[in-house]
Parts: C-alpha cells; structure tokens; sequence
C-alpha cells in the first residue's frame, strides 16, 4: 500500500511540474504585462522599472529557474496588480469555488441518482423517455447561456434570486443549478445504464428467484454495483467540474479561482494566473489520488496497477 | 420591435438599411441587441402585475432594493483588491477611491478642464519651476488628524519615493517636495512642466500620523482620508460600504450611505441594474441602450477624455514608400469615413464625433473653429489620385477588441468604408497585450486603431505630446507642429497656451497624422431615483454630487 502510494504520489508531483512548466510559456506569450500593467503613455523608463521590479527583465531560462525554485516554496510571487502574494490571491478564492462545486455535486448526485434508477425500472415507459431527453437537453445547452436565462427569468423578471455575487444560500441556487446540469445528466445515464446492465446479471435473478422483494433486489443488490462506477465518476468529473466553474463563476460574478483566473488573464497579472492554475490542477491531482486510493482500498485488486 | 427603433435611426442619419449592411460591423450588433431586448421586454410584460406590485411604493420607480439614503454602485471589478488609491492603477476603484480621498486641485471634467481648489485654496507659480500651494485651513481626517503641509509632503512622497508607482508618470517630474509653513506646500519640478498643477489634481491626501501608524497594508485595508464618505467597511469580493462623513468640511452628500459592489461583467451589472439590486451600473455595453430605455432605466452616456481614432503616420514601424507618408493621403482618408453615421448607428450616439482634432469640447485647449472633416468620399478620390494613387493601394491595419468598446465593429466598418473610395485595408485583430508590445516596439502596421487620452488632467498638451518628432511613438514628424509644442510647454500664462494648444490643432488637422473619430464611449444605466449623477470624462463615477429619491 506505501510504495503504491508513493508511486502515485510521484506521478502526482510531475504533474503539477508539466503544469506548472506549461502555463510558464502560455502566459508568456501573451505579451509583456509591463505594457498591459501601465498607461499606454508611460515612458520607457517607467517600463523598465516595473519589469525590473518583477524580475521581467531576466532572460527567459534565469525566469524559469527562479520561478521552479519559487514554486517549490509554493511562492509565485506577488500579482501585478495587487501586490500580494498570488498564492494567497487564489487560495482566498478556493472555498468560493470548493463550496460552489460541492453543492453542485451534491444536487447532482441527490437529483441525478433517483432519476437515473427510477427511468431503468421504467425503461421505454414515458417517464424514461423524458428523464433521458431532458438529460440529453441539459447537456447539449451551452451552460453560459443557461446561466444568462436563468438570471433573466429568476432574478430581473421574477425577483426571487439575487443576480450574481456571493452570500448567503439564495446566492448559491442559481451557481449551483447551472453547473450541475452540466453533471447531473452524466450521473443520472450512467446510473440508468449501470441499473440495466445489473439487472440482467444472473445474480439478481438469484435473488428474484430466492424471493427477495423487489426493494431489496434493487437497493440491496443492484445499486451496490452500479455505484462502483458513480463514485469514479463522481471523482473524475470534480476537475472538470472545477473547470466548468470558470464559465459559471463568469456568468454569476462567483468570487471564485475561476474568475480571478480568467481576471487576471485580462490583464496580464502573470503570477495570480499561474498559481491559480496550479492550484485547480492540484486540485484535481488529489481528488483523483484520493479517488485512486479508496479504490485500491475496496478492491485490493486495483493496487497491482 | 427593437429592429423598428433601428431602421428609423437609419433614416435618421441617411443611410440605407442595405448600406449599412454592406458596411459590415455595426449592422449584426444592432440586430443582434434587438432580439435580446425585445426577449427582456417580453419577459417583462408576461410579469408585470409582480413587477408593479413592488414598485408601488416609489410610484413610477423600478424597484431598487438599497433601501432609503443608501446609494449601490456596481463597478466592473471582480474584486477591488486595495483602498489605497496609490497603489493600484486600476481605474475601477477609483470612484471609491474619489468618494474617500480629497486633493489637492480638482480637475473639471465636464467643461474645459478648469483647475478648481479643493485642498488647496490657491497656487502661485514662483519662478520657471516653483510652485506654492495654499492650503484649506480646519480641514481633519475622520479621525481628527489636522490636514496640513506635511501630510500633503507625506502623501506626495508616497508616489515619489516608490519608482514602481503608477502615479510617477504623473508627478515624476517633481524634484522637491516640502512644507515651507503650516499651510504652504512648496512643489519644485526638474524641469519647467505646464502640467505640474494637473498632476498634483491626481495625488490622494492620506493622514501622515495614521499612515505610519498603520502602515501600507494596514492603510489598504482600512483606509483614512478627508473626503465626503468616510470608509466603513470592505467585505472582500462582496462590498465596500462607505458612510456620510458629516463633518465634511465641503457640501456634504445629500446621502447617508454607498454600497460599491464587484461585477465584473456588464451581464452582471445589467442585470443586477434591472433586478433592483445596484442603482448605479458602471461601463455598460453601448447595446444595453434599448434595454435600459423600454424598462425605465436611464442611459447615461459619459465621453471619456480619450481621443479615439486610427494613426495613419507611425514612424516607428514605416517605410517611406508607405502612402501614407503623403498628406494627401490622409486627408483622403479622413475624408472616406462617416464618422457620424459611426457614433449614431454603432456607437447609439452615446458618444460625440471628434472635430478634426485630438480633443473634445471637454478639454482644455479644444479649438472650436476647427471643423470635422465632413463625409465626401468624392474628395476622398480626388485627393488620393493628386496623391497619385487613383486607383488605391493595399495597407495593413492592427486593431484590439479588448481595450476599446466596440472597437472590432468599429475596425470592420472603416474597412468597408475605405474599400469605398478604392483603399483595401487588411484588418488583424490582436490580443491587447500583443497589440501594445507591437505598438512599443514600433513592429506594428502602419494604421492601427487607437484612444489618445487627455484625462484626468483634461488638458490637450497630454494627448498631443504623442505626435512630435521625439515622442515615444513618433507619430509624426512636423517642424510647425514640434515649434508650436515647445513653445506652449514653456508658456505659464494659461490664455496664451490655450492659444497655442488651439495652433496645434489647426496644424494637427491639417496634416492628419489621425483619422480623427470619437471621443471614447462609456455608458453607465442608473436608477431614476438617481438624480444629478455627473457623466464626467475621466472613466469614473462621481458619486457625492448625487442625490436620491425615495
């Protein structure tokens, strides 16, 4: 079990450094922030200052190194903008975004999960039949544009829901909706097709056969399995969905590493950017660690690999 | 329904519906706004009994949820990051930061850049680089700290001694600062600068004693200044709160409270404006006109003191054979363009043409005798064909849809106005800090699109400096027009520069290193229980002068 977690451990770690590597060059060539950073009438000496004060003025590999040796210590300097630590700019967005994707998932999960087995046991009756096209519908919408109506039927026409921002619950219902109906729809297919594929294993006929009642066919026996491959998912798609936040974060004005990521992109606050990256890749490097772990915990078997 | 308002504006300004479309741009905005407020107006009218249920109350008001004597301005933030206004140039902060801070001159932004006392009564220049301020007597910070000569040494050593700071392009330039009593304030300049009055307007008056006590972070987050709002609290990413201060020692507000919040998007602010939760959106998109109007919210456009239009003349990346090396050439192209029919049908007239100069009627130094270059596209091919170009010729052009509000409309239509009089213009539109990399490093096409600002200190010596033969950018080569601006940068008498600035212009339209468009766009949408908000030039909301109506 150690040396399996230290191999996966390791892997994590070259991860984050192919991360870390790529977003070094990507921010890079979108410019010189010492431009974007001052009046487009400031000297060259004022220029040369600020590229001088943030070590911009270095040959790129002397940057690089600096900037290795900086990550390390998890310092990626201080934002252009703000003047603070970066790290500190982005870790004090994480629990908006954490709390913006738990919720979503949760509502996924609680909604997804019943929907999913209630359309297999219905299977080609209606209520099957609308359950998978609206799932269809909800993952086809482009989940911008979802946010926008959202806004313009909840909060401008009908007042029941502030429009953006962070605070209290009624603040969350309209983030959280729009991203799980990016997720929701996934969750609620596979439990259905987990659900079929089950019930026609040999074993629930067994248990039929033994003259269980339908209940505990189902909860006791089916659902056990098909959630194997949900709690996968569920621990894969915590990336994505971190990923889907940047799109709902922009649309509801959600304070979250998202925005101040795609903030600073605007105006090319080079450090906020790459610790923000960094930190949702790590993000998602220990959720799926985790995930990898427990399963190596379940079923010894998977440790082998 | 939308899409009526628009063909009627089209027969307003004579253009054709087909014209227009062949002109590209603007045409797919405006359509494509129609169809989103005629959605939201739907939308309103299916919900109407709610809507007026909760507007009873302020009678023919939209909803606002602020609450009496409470002011919600939402800015284009995603968070405001510091309330120190020295130490970020971001410009959205700077309506809190105004709210808080007083200086020592304030500039008028509405009308021809008047230098007015605020912290300092008067200003006497003592000899080429010598100047003596004045300064208000019995005016404290909220904590009682007196103001006096060496807080506003303290404050103006914060930007000199700091060689990163933002504000050093404005007050750089000043050799010593010093108090030479309890209210004389002694600024001496290392080279004589017309503008040293003006620079001092954009420095914030911070408490000396608090300042050091607190320290530079400790004052980020909890400010102190003399202004009409004192700060009460800052929420990050949520709000900043700002409180009367009563004991102004000018008119106080006519309200007790401000509530700025972050949003960064115009959607958001839109929509925040609608639902009633903001009064006051900062920088909407110029389209959200329509919407604001049918749901009985105020457009108020405010032109910002930037000089916006296309450098034809760019030394830097030219070569001589460029056509546009040719005066004539310019003038054509000056000529093609309908600048008009490109403030009223893209920009929804929320702003004003420029006329043939680099300044509008808001600065000073603005020459009113100047006329625009009037749209006659035969003059245009007249002059390209003495230039001895008579059937056109083929130019690059660099544009940026970050930085400027529509600019990508904007950049499209002069293409196709252009291609009208036989000018084949290759559009790319760049990443904005690519295109400022290309642009300092004198690699970028010889047209490109830019806004020349001559805000906050409204005066024209600021935008026009770009165009001589030594500046930066060296936008243009003229002896007249280097002659006249040495000659107005030495000279302190302020009727005698503003004649020289005038001169300038007259020789600017003349040789069109520009093709002269607009003053940059800015929208903000306010609650009608807003009244007397100042659609002032200088990018931000002045938010002590208003009123509200509860």
């Amino acid at each position: 079990m150690l040396g399996y977690l230290a191999a996966r451990l390791t892997q994590a770690l070259i991860v984050l450094l192919g991360v870390s590597l790529f977003v070094f060059i990507l921010v890079r060539l979108t410019g010189d922030p010492g431009a974007a950073l001052l009046p487009i009438d400031a000297t060259p000496e004022q220029r040369e200052a600020l590229r001088s004060q943030f070590g911009l003025d270095e040959p790129l590999p002397v940057q690089f190194v600096l900037f290795l040796r900086n990550v390390a210590a998890l310092n990626f300097g201080v934002s252009f903008v703000s003047r603070e630590p970066a790290i500190e700019v982005v870790l004090q967005r994480l629990p908006a975004t954490l709390e913006l994707t738990f919720w979503a998932m949760l509502f996924s999960v609680v909604v997804g999960l019943p929907l999913g087995i209630l359309a297999a046991v219905r299977k080609g009756r209606i209520l099957d039949t609308l359950v998978t096209n609206l799932a269809l519908v909800g993952q086809a919408l482009p989940g911008f544009w979802i946010g926008v109506m959202m806004v313009l039927v909840f909060s401008v026409t009908l007042g029941w829901l502030p429009t953006s921002g962070r605070g209290g619950p009624e603040h969350l219902v309209m983030p959280v909706v729009n991203l799980a109906i990016f997720f929701m729809p996934q969750v609620l297919v596979l439990v259905r097709g987990g659900m079929l594929d089950t019930l026609s294993e040999g074993y629930i006929q067994t248990a039929r056969a033994k003259g269980l009642p339908e209940g505990a066919v189902m909860y006791g026996h089916a659902l056990r399995n098909v959630m194997i491959p949900v709690i996968t998912m569920i621990g894969l798609n915590f990336g994505a969905l971190l990923g889907g936040a940047v799109i709902t974060e922009s649309v509801f004005a959600w304070p979250g590493v998202g925005l101040v990521a795609l903030q600073g992109i605007y105006r090319g606050d080079f450090p906020v950017v790459q610790a923000a990256v960094f930190v949702l890749a790590a993000a998602v490097i220990v959720t799926n660690l985790v995930v990898d772990v427990l399963y190596g915990w379940a079923d010894p078997r998977i440790r082998v690999g | 329904m939308a899409e009526d308002t628009g063909s009627a504006r089209l027969e307003k300004s004579g253009i054709t519906r087909r014209q227009l479309l062949k002109r590209g741009g603007g045409a797919a905005a405006v359509l494509g706004t129609g169809g989103f407020a005629a959605f939201l107006a739907a939308c309103e009218r299916a919900a109407s009994p709610s809507a007026g249920a909760s507007a009873s109350a302020g009678a023919t008001f939209p909803p606002s949820q602020s609450g009496p004597g409470v002011l919600t301005v939402g800015l284009s933030a995603q968070s405001f990051e510091t309330m120190d206004g020295l130490a970020s140039g971001v410009t959205v902060s700077q309506g809190i930061y105004e709210a808080m801070y007083d200086h020592l001159v304030k500039v008028d932004t509405l009308n021809g850049g008047e230098l007015l006392p605020e912290l300092a009564t008067e200003w006497a220049q003592v000899d080429d680089v010598t100047w003596d301020f004045t300064l208000r007597e019995g005016v404290t910070f909220w904590d009682g700290e007196p103001f006096n000569a060496e807080t506003a040494v303290h404050s103006l050593r914060l930007v000199l001694d700091d060689p990163a700071n933002w504000l050093q392009s404005r007050i750089g330039g000043f050799a010593s600062v010093e108090a030479v009593d309890d209210r004389t304030l002694r600024v001496v300049t290392s080279a004589p600068d017309v503008l040293t009055v003006g620079n001092i307007s954009q420095i914030p008056m911070y408490p000396k004693a608090y300042y050091e006590s607190v320290g530079a972070s400790g004052f980020a987050k909890a400010p102190m200044g003399t202004g009409p709002f004192k700060f009460e609290s800052w929420t990050d990413d949520i709000d900043v709160t700002l409180v009367r201060n009563d004991d102004y020692w000018g008119d106080v507000p006519a309200f007790d409270k401000v509530i700025f919040k972050p949003l960064p998007e115009p959607a958001n602010r839109l929509s925040a404006l609608l639902a009633g939760e903001i009064d006051l959106a900062y920088n909407l998109n110029i389209d959200d006109t329509t919407v604001l109007e049918q749901q009985g919210f105020l457009p108020v456009p405010a032109p910002v003191g930037q000089g916006t239009g296309i450098n034809l003349l760019y030394l830097g990346g030219q070569d001589p054979e460029n056509p546009m090396s040719n005066k004539l050439v310019r003038q054509a192209m000056n000529y093609a363009v309908d600048k008009d029919a490109i403030v009223e049908n893209i920009l929804l007239s929320s702003t004003r043409a420029l006329q043939g100069q680099l300044v509008g009627p808001d600065c000073f130094g603005f020459n009113p005798d100047i006329e625009a270059y009037p749209f006659d596209q035969d003059r245009a091919r007249e002059l390209l064909a003495e230039a001895g170009y008579p059937d056109g010729f083929t130019i690059d052009f660099e544009s940026s849809a970050e930085n400027y509000s529509k600019a990508r409309e904007v950049s499209e239509n002069l293409v196709a106005q252009l291609a009208e009089v036989g000018i084949t213009v290759n559009l790319s539109m760049l990443e904005w800090n690519l295109y400022l990399d290309k642009l300092l490093e004198a690699t970028g096409a010889p047209m490109f699109y830019v806004g020349w600002n001559y805000y906050p200190v409204m005066d024209a010596n600021f935008a026009i400096q770009h165009f001589l033969s030594d500046s930066i950018f060296k936008l243009a080569a003229n002896e007249e027009m280097d002659a006249i601006y040495a000659e107005e940068t030495n000279e302190f008498d302020r009727d005698r520069r503003e004649g020289l600035l005038k001169d300038f212009m007259a020789v600017m339209r003349e040789e069109a290193p520009f093709l002269f468009l607009f003053q940059s766009p800015l929208l903000y949408g306010l609650n009608p229980r807003v009244t007397g908000f100042p659609p002032t030039a200088d990018d931000h909301p002045h938010v002590d002068a208003v009123a509200l109506q509860d």
